[in-house]
């Protein structure tokens, strides 16, 4: 005889306990309330967190879209929808505009996310002030009295050092003008996308045990001065080697053998339907 | 048709998120609701809210007349602990409670601190019919531009109310729930203004 597998993973009592959390960050946006972090089947720091949320989430009628860096079929996405498909039974997409909830690592969908949809993105290190500051209990008092010269500091030195500001991914932002946030390692190109978004963001961090929310139509602005403006990764100039897209996150891939460099989709499945969409034009306009 | 504590608790809870995310937004929970109909001391749609959020984690406190019969079905059902409206983590005012006590209640229950803000108490009221009417609108985060007050809202507690919530990120978050199984959310990041005077631009 085999048991049924309880439905998304998490019993009753833990999914109350992140439930609970997660009303009260989206009651204070950008703090991190903390939680008692569940041991899940996969290693810490590969996504319990936002696995976490969408546990505590997921329901019959919901469909699932899991992205990791861009991409549908990576190690990571695939093995998420797979223990969520195996709990709950509820189908999974590649397709944005399908997907009722969405958890991704550290990209945020090229196409525009909609009201009726939750983005879970999962976060490695949820303190923005941690770089600077090792106690939490100090990043707490600091958070506590909007003390962020800080982190203004980091981006100060870095401009002093290299010209310009060297975050990478997870740049901060500052939430409704109160709490300066890590955005989860999203390259800076999506930091705006965050901005008054139509859909409810949710943020998991599973090993630091904490949780935090961006509500839909609330003020995200990346940290910058005004002589030094932030700015996500530029591509102009640059489109996809295969659908041709311009505005989007590319890759940037460099052969050694031939010295060339060629820039393709980040989103695959954004791509892919591009690519399809083109396929389909194709087909309807090919002469004989 | 029997209450399912995984199903129909997930529904509410996804309903409850969104009106929390999108403050004067109008859920439906009936369909729920109705499958509560053994609950004769509180609405069912604040049953189920209760049920969604309580636990023997948690700490709770009932105002109004008929505090008992209320208070042993909520510990009944959660196993959560009865408290002081000052300590407890939920309060829940049941239809018929004055306006006085809730106001009382109110201005003495906790906000959390400004390092730990989430350790507040959230409200679970029951009121007249959530219809999208009243005098007062909403702005602030998770609305776009403003928003109608779903509620009919008196000014003492709109002020009671904004008094709670004055320092942010300290404050109190408000539920109401209403006997036609519909809920709605004020958080405490939003702004009740008199639907005539206009916001203080400062």
């Amino acid at each position: 005889m085999k048991a049924e597998p309880q439905f998304a993973f998490l019993d009753e009592g833990s999914k109350k306990e992140i439930r609970r959390a997660t009303l009260k960050a989206v009651a204070i946006p950008g703090y991190q309330v903390p939680f008692a972090s569940r041991e899940m089947p996969m290693a810490r720091g590969w996504g319990t967190g936002g696995l976490q949320l969408t546990c505590s989430l997921v329901g019959k009628d919901d469909v699932l879209k899991v992205i990791d860096q861009g991409a549908d079929e990576s190690v990571n996405a695939v093995s998420i929808k797979k223990l969520i498909r195996a709990t709950t039974g509820i189908p999974v997409t590649e397709r944005t505009e399908e997907a009722t909830l969405i958890q991704s690592r550290h990209r945020i969908p090229e196409v525009p996310m909609t009201k009726d949809q939750i983005l879970v993105l999962q976060v490695p290190m949820p303190e923005p002030l941690r770089k600077y500051e090792k106690k939490e209990s100090i990043t707490k008092r600091l958070h506590a009295e909007s003390e962020y010269s800080g982190a203004w500091l980091m981006l100060f030195e870095q401009i002093m050092k290299y010209g310009r500001t060297t975050t990478g991914a997870d740049h901060p932002v500052l939430v409704n003008g109160r709490y300066v946030m890590a955005p989860s390692p999203i390259p800076r190109f999506d930091n705006q996308k965050m901005d008054h978004s139509e859909a409810l963001i949710l943020l998991g961090a599973g090993r630091e045990k904490k949780i935090y929310a961006v509500p839909p139509y609330t003020e995200i602005r990346s940290l910058a001065f005004e002589d030094h403006p932030f700015e996500g990764e530029d591509f102009s100039g640059k489109s996809c080697r295969f659908c041709g897209a311009t505005g989007v996150f590319l890759d940037e891939l460099y052969s050694e053998e031939t010295d060339v460099t060629e820039y393709q989709c980040n989103d695959t499945s954004h791509c892919a339907d591009r690519l399809e969409r083109q396929g389909e034009k194709e087909v309807q306009h090919a002469t004989i | 048709m029997q209450l399912d504590s995984v199903h129909d608790i997930q529904k509410v809870y996804r309903e409850l998120l969104q009106c929390m995310a999108r403050p004067g937004k109008i859920a439906d929970i009936r369909e729920s609701a109705a499958k509560a109909d053994f609950v004769r001391e509180c609405h069912p749609a604040t049953f189920l809210v209760i049920q969604t959020l309580l636990d023997a984690e948690v700490t709770f406190h009932v105002l109004g007349d008929r505090t008992d019969a209320v208070r042993r079905k909520i510990a009944d059902y959660t196993f959560a602990v009865h408290t002081s409206a000052e300590e407890a983590d939920y309060i829940i005012a049941p239809k018929d409670t004055s306006e006085t006590d809730l106001l009382e209640a109110m201005s003495g229950c906790k906000t959390g601190t400004l390092e730990n803000p989430h350790q507040s108490a959230t409200w679970i009221i029951e009121t007249g019919a959530i219809d999208g009417t009243s005098e007062w609108k909403l702005s602030g985060p998770g609305i776009r531009d403003e928003e109608e007050a779903p509620i009919t809202l008196s000014e003492a507690l709109v002020s009671t109310r904004n008094a709670k919530t004055q320092e942010f990120p300290t404050g109190i978050d408000l539920i109401f729930t209403d006997s036609d199984g519909c809920i709605s959310c004020i958080p405490r990041t939003t702004a009740i203004t008199a639907k005539e005077e206009s916001a203080w631009v400062m």
